[in-house]
């Protein structure tokens, strides 16, 4: 009975981490980031038009624009 | 009354400066439509109704780069109420070349001289009015970084959107180029503004293919051009290029009053080393070497040995598997956590020490400027074999992750070059593949600090080797483009920034590892940890491993590296593991070394591993996953960019074939050296050299006489 009870709990908390990183993988494939660095993967590997600088995988954070008014 | 003003000027003068202190948090960031450049545009300060357009940084607008284009579409088609020139007041003599097209396009100009902190202080004169009055604008001295003169460059720009009065060119070329210029002008439709013909008649007089996108009917200039050519014996675009600089010229000798004393600037005086036609090479190759000496096998390794024998071999492996025994967790649960879950992301995640490291150092040599030289110092050498500089930019890149190198190729423009750079971009060993480095020079090589080094300058080998026999093939062969770019000044980096850029790769590793590596390593404890015994398909336990699902499948694929010298199912799989991610090959021996029942043994993971291999054959198997076909992500964005399903499966197949040949060299003749071994795979590996030197080295001479199948078609009376 305890190894039922403890197996049950291990193996619940086990399935939610493999749920949230499934959901994780998915959500940034939603968003166009990538399912390996988590970047955005619209700007990977372009250099930014207005300061030269080389995005890798920051998702185009060289210009310092407020995140809020990027659309 | 709505304004808009944009704001043009060259990459690197201070455009975004500019925009963002003029703009402060009104700004909003897009793309512009169809095309990967961002489009960035805000409100000006206190002035609701102007808006201000960040243009991006273009040398000219020319029809060359995604850039020029979208700036001038934007320019020609939007037609902004007034352009803000910003000029780097350091470097006019270039940015004046963009401001004589400029004032070309019939729109007020005014012109934003910036960077004046850095004039006076280099004890240089720009006489103003005198530069206002030469070029026919107003133009005002700003710092954009310390905020002078801005709210008077805006001003002037809002003033003269309103008044509309649009800034007439006033430079004049030489009297010939002039008159031709007056004719094309004269065959313009009518449709062009009047402002706006000089424009149209020079990008015709310079063949520019693009800008006839822009005009309702395309006149024949074609005798204006041969006029002109045959005048100054040159092309037309090299004419008028010719003529803006000898107006420039003019214009600064008037204009601008130089220091006297030129003196060497600390960049220029490191570059004269470091950028040395002898001493550039030795240099990189010692800066690299540095590099992976420190991180993998000094400061790395110590860190990486805490990671592994203390942090999970003594207290996360020994302390999950008593956790989930002393709660009486059933076995299989237990093997899964702490054989599956914890081997396999712990022994890649063990190495993240030393990948944090590295990053540490290539974080530097890219913030302090030193990584433009390297593109600079290959061009030299690409060049000899076909290839330009611009094509070691994206596998610089390719040393953090192989996709971003990849997707960088798409600066090319040659499409012959952009194709084998796409190709061979993931010869360089990106950060996923260092666990593998480390773990092979850990095990096998009591971790020598040659092993990493070489690792890259195999990767680097590689890339020549291939561009040489490529550029020989009629698919590949042509004459390299032309490569220009700018050398920023050396500066020290910040601390602040170099560590954020450490942390954004190190964190996108250790994500990685939490989410694919994570999922891979349930998979392959599966697989491996169940089987058919005597008919029954059972949990196995450790002795047993040869009967699991993954040994069947192994087996089947582990011939084929037999001759490579890891003929071993284990080391077959964990190959074919690593495509799904590169830190999945560590992930596997973790997992099928059993790290959990060896921390409970205190052996540790790499003796098991170098008990299973000759140090030759390990070598050959760091070099095969080094240069064979990439990880899943790696061959997606090598089918997005090369667009064309044959030239992609080309692409995996010759990465896969030169990997298998190069291993295969390595093992069979290395093992001949070492331990006199002789067989059919020496044989095989000396003939397969014979033929890499011959497909190296032949002469390849283009043909000169076109082969094509006419057939005469009459023509109807």
């Amino acid at each position: 009975m305890e190894m039922i009870v403890s197996t049950s709990v291990v193996g619940i908390v086990l399935l939610s981490a493999v749920v949230f990183a499934v959901r994780s993988m998915i959500r940034d494939k939603r968003k166009g980031k990538s399912l390996q660095c988590g970047g955005e993967c619209s700007h990977c590997g372009l250099q930014c038009s207005h300061c030269g600088v080389q995005y890798s995988h920051c998702g185009g954070k060289c210009c310092q624009v407020p995140k809020d008014n990027r659309r | 009354m709505a304004v808009r003003i944009a704001l043009a000027g060259n990459p690197n003068s201070g455009k975004t400066t500019l925009f963002n202190a003029l703009t402060g948090s009104n700004q909003f960031v897009g793309n512009w439509p169809g095309v990967t450049v961002e489009k960035k545009e805000g409100k000006l300060k206190g002035q609701k109704d102007v808006t201000i357009m960040d243009l991006p940084g273009i040398y000219s607008l020319s029809p060359y780069t995604l850039e020029e284009v979208v700036a001038r579409n934007y320019l020609l088609a939007e037609k902004p109420d007034a352009i803000i020139n910003i000029i780097d007041g350091t470097n006019i003599e270039r940015n004046l070349y963009l401001t004589t097209q400029i004032m070309e396009l019939g729109i007020p100009v005014v012109m934003a001289v910036n960077m004046m902190d850095l004039v006076e202080k280099s004890g240089d004169k720009i006489h103003i009015e005198k530069l206002a009055e030469k070029l026919g604008c107003e133009a005002v001295e700003i710092s954009a970084l310390k905020g002078t003169g801005i709210k008077k460059a805006a001003e002037l720009a809002v003033e003269a959107a309103k008044n509309k009065k649009s800034t007439a060119p006033v430079h004049e070329f030489a009297a010939e180029v002039e008159a031709v210029i007056h004719e094309a002008e004269e065959m313009l439709p009518e449709d062009i503004p009047e402002e706006q013909k000089r424009f149209f008649a020079i990008k015709l007089l310079e063949k520019d293919d693009k800008i006839s996108g822009q005009m309702s009917s395309v006149p024949d200039v074609s005798a204006c051009i041969q006029t002109l050519e045959d005048a100054f014996d040159d092309d037309t675009e090299s004419i008028i290029t010719n003529e803006r600089y000898v107006y420039i010229s003019k214009i600064i000798g008037d204009c601008v009053k130089k220091e006297k004393k030129q003196k060497l600037s600390a960049s220029d005086k490191i570059d004269r080393i470091v950028t040395n036609r002898f001493l550039a090479l030795p240099i990189f190759a010692l800066v690299m070497f540095i590099v992976y000496y420190v991180s993998v096998t000094t400061i790395g390794d110590l860190l990486t040995g805490w990671t592994n024998d203390t942090l999970f071999g003594t207290w996360i492996v020994p302390g999950v598997t008593k956790a989930l025994e002393a709660i009486h967790c059933a076995d299989w649960l237990t093997g899964l956590i702490a054989d599956g879950i914890v081997a396999g992301v712990g022994a890649v995640l063990g190495f993240v020490p030393q990948m944090l490291v590295l990053f540490l150092f290539l974080a530097f040599l890219e913030s302090c400027g030193y990584m433009a030289r390297v593109a600079f110092i290959m061009d030299r050498i690409f060049r000899k074999f076909g290839l330009s500089g611009k094509s070691f930019i994206p596998m610089l890149i390719g040393s953090g992750c192989g996709v971003p190198g990849i997707m960088a190729s798409r600066t090319i423009e040659n499409d012959r070059d952009r194709k084998m750079t796409i190709m061979t971009t993931t010869f360089i060993p990106c950060g996923a593949k260092l666990p593998i480095i480390a773990l092979i020079a850990g095990a096998f090589f009591h971790n020598a600090g040659w092993v990493s080094w070489s690792a890259y300058f195999i990767g680097i080998a590689a890339i020549i080797c291939s561009g040489i026999i490529l550029k020989k093939t009629k698919m590949f062969a042509g004459e390299p483009a032309p490569f220009v770019m700018e050398l920023p000044a050396y500066h020290w980096p910040t601390i602040g920034n170099v560590l954020r850029s450490m942390w954004e790769r190190g964190w996108s590793f250790i994500k990685k590892a939490g989410t694919i590596i994570l999922l891979s390593a349930i998979v392959l404890w599966f697989l491996q940890g169940f089987g058919w015994v005597d008919g029954r398909f059972m949990m196995l336990e450790a002795e047993q491993l040869d009967s699991s699902i993954l040994a069947k499948i192994g087996n089947v694929i582990a011939p084929v590296f037999a001759p490579l010298g890891f003929g071993d199912w284990k080391m077959a799989v964990a190959a074919v593991t690593g495509l799904i991610a590169k830190e999945n090959v560590v992930t596997t021996f973790g997992i099928l070394f059993g790290f959990g029942e060896v921390a409970e043994d205190g052996m540790e993971i790499w003796p098991q591993l170098a008990a299973t291999i000759a140090p030759i054959a390990a070598y050959a198997y760091l070099v095969f996953n080094l240069l064979c076909a990439p990880c899943f992500a790696a061959m997606g964005a090598i089918k997005r960019e090369m667009n064309n399903t044959k030239w992609f499966w080309f692409a995996i197949g010759y990465e896969c074939i030169l990997a298998y040949v190069v291993a295969l060299c390595i093992y069979q003749i290395g093992s001949l050296i070492i331990y006199g071994t002789f067989g059919v795979g020496t044989v095989v590996a000396f003939l397969l050299v014979l033929v890499f030197l011959y497909l190296l080295l032949r002469p390849y001479k283009e043909s000169s006489t076109l082969n094509v199948k006419m057939k005469t078609v009459r023509a109807r009376s």
